[in-house]
């Protein structure tokens, strides 16, 4: 039998994990079918960002992608949940809510939309990177322009995080911020150190002020053509290969303090006080995005994650 | 009849460009006064720039369909022989509007799956943005079509002409 | 296999007179019909070619460039260049280089370039004594220029193409454009001296003219400045700097050269919406062409097949210049680079080579090709504005291209020469 060849695609640097998480789904599954499956990885954004990605998956033009799961908001507008400011408090509340009934549900809610949800990674949690001063309580980001994107989503939790949320192309941020067009972005702790803003910026705040899951999606077109044997394979291999790149980003996040302070970076985390007080100002967003994400689902998923703290 | 359409649809389409540059220059200095002077960045601005962006190019690109004044190589093509350039060209132009009719087809065919996103921040259906493939194929298609009958009546004509000198 | 057919096709179209844009479509099709990939391909990658922040600064600097060369700005610097070397032997000729240089460092087209420069300075030049061969090939010149000294539409394609910021790239085209404009005034001085040409000297220097044209031309000499320092200074990004640009030449030509009227507007407007279409609509169709190459797996073949032939980076870089010259004879610079630069850009992390270096390479090399034939757009313009055939132009321009290179060398040796300005602004 002929070997069947997936084309991957991400904007994502091989310095990263989701590259290499993509590294490991493809030694997982040449291995689990015997070499009948191979992925080849396209990266770097080579095929495009990732509403294209998203676009072209469904149109059949593109085989699979990881993408940001925000993204897919527009969509199925659910997936704003994962990302709503502070709904986590740490990787293992976010491991265990993509990988238990909502997480499987919003890859249910994909499958109308032609497209199929194989696994879940991340990029971790956002954070601020800055020139101005380290971030420490709500007040210290009054009159800061951080850059966001251009989402209503970001702009609102940026804007009632209490800095000015500044939309602009990702092609125009980073020399942005070091020319001080904007004096901070957003991004998450699985980029910081890959992309090298240590070199542009000064301070680094563990904000964690929400999460960005990243799914890898597959075309239906193409997983259907799959025997139910292979997708079983893929699915399985792929949810493995990404469940150790979340795990591996949850060690890395800790790791990165000390890198980025050799770099010269001041890098801090919030006190709880402090955390809880990011909290309680960002509470509007989820009045806002209530409907569009819908109640009941929205109540489902925050009491799924009540019932995981009170555990 | 015809002739009278195609121009107007060309003349509404010159005073739809000449007013999408505008806007689009008048965006981006806006969002640099606000961002620069009053910290207060419009959120809009990229989105709606890059919308209209895509429905100039098109535009335009229709535009220059019906002038002739596509960037394109012709000095070897002038080379040719009368008869032979008229007949490659008129070839060519029929090849170009098969690709005009899968720009149409092709749009439609993925319109109903991207129509059901909408862009992220102004909440305009990517239908919309779509949508300019197959109009900008179907304008397009028209005046080429109009270049095509044109060039064949000249034909005729010249040869016509010609005859009559030799007689 | 796949990929060459295409290829051919698209070129035997594109040669025998077909719009670009149409024989990109075409050949595209065909791959996805010979390649049994889906048409769908064909709408959606037209759009997202499309869709990117980065190109609508293109629409910016063309307006820019279109409202210099009406606006009576050109002409002043023209003036300007003039006054400032005007009297030496050949100095009209090193006045249109030198113009080529000023004028780049406002417009970001070099067609915009070629032209606002030709038609001042070729019927000039022909009062003065210079055969139009000659004069047009300078003239062409200013293409070249324009495209490596920033604001550069090419390097607004490259960066969205690459990935890189287009402001780094801006900064690495300072020296080598600077390089190119000075040696080539050495060669008009030498060529004109050797061959007589331009009048006996009676143009004589004076301060007094140089400075009451430097008033007159300030306001358009310190364009630049404005754009780039307002990046710099981190008031605007680089597609905001165009319309800055805009605005900032629009008032100087209505309001206070006054050559520009309400009235002349529309059609200025509109020729610059044309022009922007018509580039963008290419860049729209490669990328149909590019995105269909990359997922058939060109890039790594590409890579492999260079990395084959020699591991020294010397050769590599070598069979890189080689081929890069040869597209440009017969592949506009834009095309080439949504075409190419993903193709190269698995090589450049292969070899490690700073991608603001290969940047610069392959935008020189890419320039050349504006002024060598068959396909060179500056050599066009020109010399349909002196209404002599082109492979007059093309000859003289040999010495031209030549010099060129000798830079393109250079560049290719010191990577320094590339990198030292944007170091700068660290
Ligand atoms: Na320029
Ligand atoms: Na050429």
């Amino acid at each position: 039998q002929a070997v069947k060849e997936i084309k991957v695609a991400t904007v994502a640097l091989p310095e990263t994990l989701l590259y290499q998480c993509l590294v490991k789904w493809q030694s997982v599954l040449a291995e689990r079918s015997g070499g009948e499956l191979k992925v080849k990885i396209l990266g770097r954004g080579v095929m495009g960002g990732d509403r294209e990605m998203i676009e072209a998956c469904r149109l059949g033009t593109l085989d699979t992608a990881v993408v940001s799961g925000s993204v897919l908001s527009p969509i199925v507008p659910q997936f704003i949940m994962i990302s709503l400011p502070y709904l986590f408090n740490n990787h293992d509340e976010a491991n265990a809510f993509l990988d238990g009934p909502v997480g499987q549900k919003l890859f249910e809610m994909l499958e109308p939309t032609d497209l199929v949800g194989l696994g879940w990674a991340t990029w971790s949690f956002r954070g601020i990177w800055n020139n101005v001063r380290p971030i420490t309580k709500p007040e210290d980001l009054k009159g800061l322009k951080l850059r966001c994107l251009e989402t209503p989503l970001d702009m609102s939790i940026t804007t009632h995080m209490g800095a000015i949320g500044t939309p602009m192309a990702w092609s125009e941020a980073l020399l942005g911020l070091r020319q001080g067009t904007v004096d901070g972005i957003t991004t998450t702790y699985g980029l910081g150190y890959p992309l090298k803003l240590y070199e542009i910026a000064k301070y680094a705040t563990r904000t964690k002020h929400y999460y960005e899951s990243a799914p890898l999606i597959m075309s239906k077109k193409l997983f259907d053509k799959f025997s139910p044997k292979e997708q079983k394979i893929i699915k399985e291999s792929g949810a493995e290969a990404l469940l150790w790149a979340r795990k591996e980003q949850a060690q890395f996040d800790d790791k990165s303090k000390a890198l980025l302070e050799e770099k010269g970076v001041k890098v801090n985390s919030l006190t709880p006080k402090a955390f809880a007080a990011f909290r309680e100002l960002t509470k509007d967003v989820y009045v806002q995005f209530r409907f569009k994400v819908g109640p009941e689902f929205m109540d489902e998923a925050l009491a799924f994650i009540e019932s995981l703290r009170k555990k | 009849m015809i002739k009278r359409t195609l121009d107007t649809i060309e003349l509404a389409i010159k005073v739809i460009c000449r007013v999408f540059i505008v806007v689009i220059v008048a965006i981006l200095f806006y969002a640099v006064v606000m961002r620069y002077v009053f910290h207060r960045p419009p959120s809009w601005s990229i989105e709606l720039g890059r919308f209209l962006f895509i429905w100039m190019v098109i535009f335009t690109a229709v535009l220059v369909t019906r002038e002739q004044s596509h960037m394109q190589i012709t000095f070897l093509v002038n080379l040719l022989p009368k008869r032979l350039r008229f007949l490659w060209l008129t070839f060519s132009r029929v090849l170009m509007l098969g690709f005009c009719w899968l720009m149409i087809q092709q749009g439609l065919v993925i319109y109903p799956i991207v129509a059901s996103a909408a862009s992220p921040c102004l909440g305009i259906s990517m239908g919309w943005w779509y949508l300019s493939i197959p109009v900008g194929g179907l304008l397009m298609g028209v005046y080429i079509l109009e270049t095509i009958v044109k060039s064949i009546i000249d034909h005729v004509k010249m040869n016509s002409s010609e005859e009559k000198c030799i007689c | 296999m796949l990929m060459l057919s295409v290829v051919i096709v698209f070129l035997f179209f594109t040669l025998l007179g077909m719009p670009l844009y149409f024989s990109f479509g075409l050949a595209a099709s065909f791959a996805c019909l010979a390649g049994n990939l889906p048409l769908e391909i064909i709408a959606q990658r037209l759009l997202i070619g499309m869709d990117s922040f980065v190109l609508l600064a293109i629409p910016g600097f063309v307006l820019v460039g279109n409202i210099m060369s009406q606006g009576g700005i050109s002409r002043r610097i023209v003036d300007f260049c003039n006054s400032l070397i005007g009297h030496f032997k050949g100095g009209l000729s090193m006045v249109t280089v030198l113009t080529g240089m000023v004028m780049g460092g406002i417009s970001g087209s070099a067609i915009a370039d070629t032209a606002a420069v030709g038609t001042v300075l070729i019927p000039s030049m022909e009062e003065n004594n210079y055969p139009k061969g000659f004069s047009s090939a300078i003239v062409g010149t200013a293409g070249p220029l324009g495209n490596i000294i920033p604001p550069s539409i090419p390097m607004i394609v490259y960066s969205m193409t690459a990935g890189l910021g287009v402001f780094e790239l801006f900064l690495a085209g300072y020296i080598p454009g600077v390089m190119i404009g000075f040696s080539l005034m050495v060669l008009c001085y030498f060529i004109s001296k050797r061959k007589g040409y331009g009048p006996p000297s009676t143009f004589r220097f004076s301060w007094n003219r140089l400075i009451l044209t430097f008033k007159r031309s300030i306001l358009a000499i310190l364009t630049p400045l404005i754009i780039v320092g307002g990046i710099v200074g981190g008031v605007f990004t680089a597609t905001e700097a165009a319309m800055i640009g805009v605005v900032y030449s629009l008032i100087v030509a209505i309001f206070v050269y006054k050559e520009i009227t309400w009235s002349q507007l529309p059609r200025i407007l509109l020729e610059s919406a044309k022009m922007t279409g018509k580039l963008v609509i290419i860049i729209a169709a490669a990328s149909v062409f590019s995105y269909i190459s990359i997922m058939e797996g060109v890039p790594e073949l590409l890579k492999d097949f260079i990395l084959g032939i020699s591991s020294n980076k010397y050769v590599i870089l070598l069979i890189l210049n080689l081929i890069l010259l040869l597209t440009g004879l017969i592949i506009d610079i834009l095309v080439a680079t949504i075409i190419l630069v993903p193709i190269l850009i698995p090589l450049q992390y292969a070899m490690g080579i700073n991608p603001l270096h290969i940047a610069m390479i392959f935008v020189l090399n890419m320039s050349i090709g504006l002024l060598t034939p068959p396909v060179g757009y500056s050599l066009f313009v020109s010399a349909e504005i002196a209404k002599i055939p082109m492979e007059e132009t093309a000859f003289n321009a040999i010495p031209i291209v030549l010099t060129m290179i000798g830079i393109l060398f250079l560049i290719n040796i010191f990577p320094q020469l590339s990198l030292f300005v944007p170091s700068l602004v660290r």
